[in-house]
């Protein structure tokens, strides 16, 4: 299972799984390219288990299996095995994240994504 | 850079030096930081002079440090890519804690030669999914687990607040915000866990009782086992530890200042929420001989912005003693006072009354300005003039500290 982990990141700049994309990505942020120049030309990977489907020039949604979910997740959290690969989990986050500075309104949406992207 | 660390980069450097890695090279340095800095002094003493520091940062580029210029990496790599033997010739060290990025970018862009890293802040980090550091790094999440579970036994809390790195301005915004956390979550007792006794005072001064202080290495491993095992019962309290926490990045978009970070990022509360003030704070009465109201206190050393040289404090201490002042150095640990100045040791718990009774306060911007931001005296805070990290603002924007005289020494008058 982490050889196509191995791949994703040998194929992809930035792998983002997301374990709610419905309730964090708006459909058009990905679509407004002239905007976020330092996304255009990066290859940027969605991974969930969640059905979502979009997908622009430089973005690839894909889903995954819940089981594979779960392994990237676990790993993710077992030591940073890459500096590309960024989890955006649901529900309660035991330390400090990007997205409190949403939820608290210091950035907006676009902002979080473009600071996450960068 | 913290003691610790320093001994670690100076015993790797002399183990290269004996090994005669470093012995007619050209030396670079990848990553502009205050570590960078020290390397450069370090290799100075040693006889081994820089020859350029390397940095991705465009606002960087161009700058000096003590004459060395800062530059993009592919300067040099253009310059030593045709010829092979010249790379041979060249030594890149890093002493960042993004190494496994800064490597890989510098062998992705061809470059071949000696790469050294000389600090190892990131236990956190292999940039590998090999059978074999997977296995390693499960059993550290195992010791992690082990560590938690006695924590749990001992301290028997509802909560614990966990400050993963040893610095007393990150705890001390933890526990100013940490009640009004506490509250909102409707938490009733709390346990602290720190690095290091010193961290550990901090929270005593908020009036924490119950804390634990461990060592960097056992934090490391506790912190990756809250991650693990995605524990509730627990709130990892720092800006940017650990590697899951993406907060900084923040900064790539806008400028979202330090006490911010932690009033918003790390605990979640309302842009408008007052941090608690330090209550348990000792008194000095009888245990310094300083004469009161006019005296001045200089704290010249930080470990997170890059120091400001001899020169500048020469200056000061000369204007003050000038016009009668009484010069003390605050010092901990194995550092010393600037010459011409007296030692001056006192606990944190009692700096803020030390400086209220000299009267002034003049320091670097370090975690002791925080613990001491609520003073009521002539409060000096001196930055240097360089860009915070990787980001595009000044050490001075995101330090910035409010009711104080912000002061920003230019490198010229800095770094003598």
């Amino acid at each position: 299972m982490f050889k196509t982990l191995e791949r994703y990141l040998r194929e992809y700049d930035k792998v983002l799984l997301i374990e709610e994309p419905g309730s964090i990505l708006p459909k058009d942020i990905l679509k407004d390219k002239p905007k976020r120049s330092h996304v255009s030309g990066q290859r940027i990977l969605i991974l969930s288990s969640v059905s979502w489907k979009d997908q622009t020039e430089d973005m690839t949604f894909c889903q995954i299996s819940k089981e594979e979910a779960r392994h990237f997740r676990e790993i993710y959290y077992t030591y940073e095995f890459s500096d590309r690969f960024f989890l955006l989990p649901k529900g309660h986050m035991n330390y400090a994240s990007l997205h409190r500075l949403v939820d608290t309104g210091i950035l907006s949406l676009e902002e979080f994504f473009d600071a996450l992207l960068q | 850079m913290d003691q610790l660390h320093y001994k670690e980069m100076k015993q790797n450097l002399e183990a290269l030096i004996a090994a005669g890695t470093v012995s007619d090279k050209t030396i670079y340095i990848f990553g502009h930081c205050n570590a960078t800095e020290e390397l450069v002094d370090l290799l100075a003493v040693k006889g081994y002079p820089v020859s350029a520091i390397l940095d991705n940062n465009p606002e960087k580029q161009g700058n000096h440090y003590k004459g060395i210029p800062i530059i993009a990496p592919r300067e040099i790599l253009k310059t030593h890519k045709s010829n092979k033997n010249k790379e041979e010739s060249m030594l890149i060290c890093i002493v960042s804690r993004a190494y496994e990025a800064m490597a890989r970018q510098l062998r992705q862009m061809g470059y071949s030669g000696c790469l050294e890293k000389l600090v190892d802040y990131n236990t956190f980090a292999e940039y590998s999914l090999s059978s074999e550091t997977i296995g390693c790094k499960r059993e550290r999440v195992m010791r992690g687990i082990r560590i938690f579970e006695g924590i749990r036994q001992s301290m028997n809390k509802e909560f614990y607040v966990i400050c993963p790195f040893s610095a007393l301005g990150d705890v001390y915004y933890a526990m100013a915000y940490l009640p009004g956390y506490l509250k909102k979550n409707r938490i009733r007792n709390c346990g602290v866990v720190t690095v290091g006794t010193a961290c550990s005072d901090i929270a005593a001064m908020f009036g924490f009782t119950s804390r634990k202080a461990l060592s960097q290495k056992d934090m490391d491993e506790l912190v990756q086992a809250v991650l693990f095992t995605r524990a509730k019962d627990v709130l990892i309290a720092h800006h940017d530890r650990p590697y899951t926490n993406l907060l900084m990045r923040a900064l790539y978009v806008k400028l979202v200042p330090f006490e911010l970070m932690y009033r918003c990022g790390v605990f979640g509360l309302e842009k408008d929420c007052v941090p608690a003030k330090p209550t348990k704070r000792q008194g000095i009465s009888g245990q310094i001989s300083m004469e009161r109201g006019k005296s001045v206190v200089l704290s010249p050393y930080a470990k997170s912005v890059a120091g400001i040289g001899n020169p500048i404090w020469q200056r000061i201490i000369s204007y003050y003693k000038q016009k009668g002042y009484q010069v003390y150095t605050n010092v901990a640990g194995e550092e010393n006072a600037l010459p011409g100045t007296c030692a001056l040791r006192v606990s944190l718990g009692q700096l803020q009354g030390a400086v209220e009774w000299a009267g002034t306060f003049i320091g670097i911007r370090s975690g002791l300005c925080d613990v001491i931001k609520e003073a009521k005296c002539r409060k000096i805070v001196l930055f240097p003039d360089c860009y915070y990290s990787d980001t595009r603002w000044k050490v001075a924007e995101f330090f910035y500290l409010e009711g104080w005289e912000n002061i920003v020494v230019e490198e010229q008058y800095g770094k003598g």
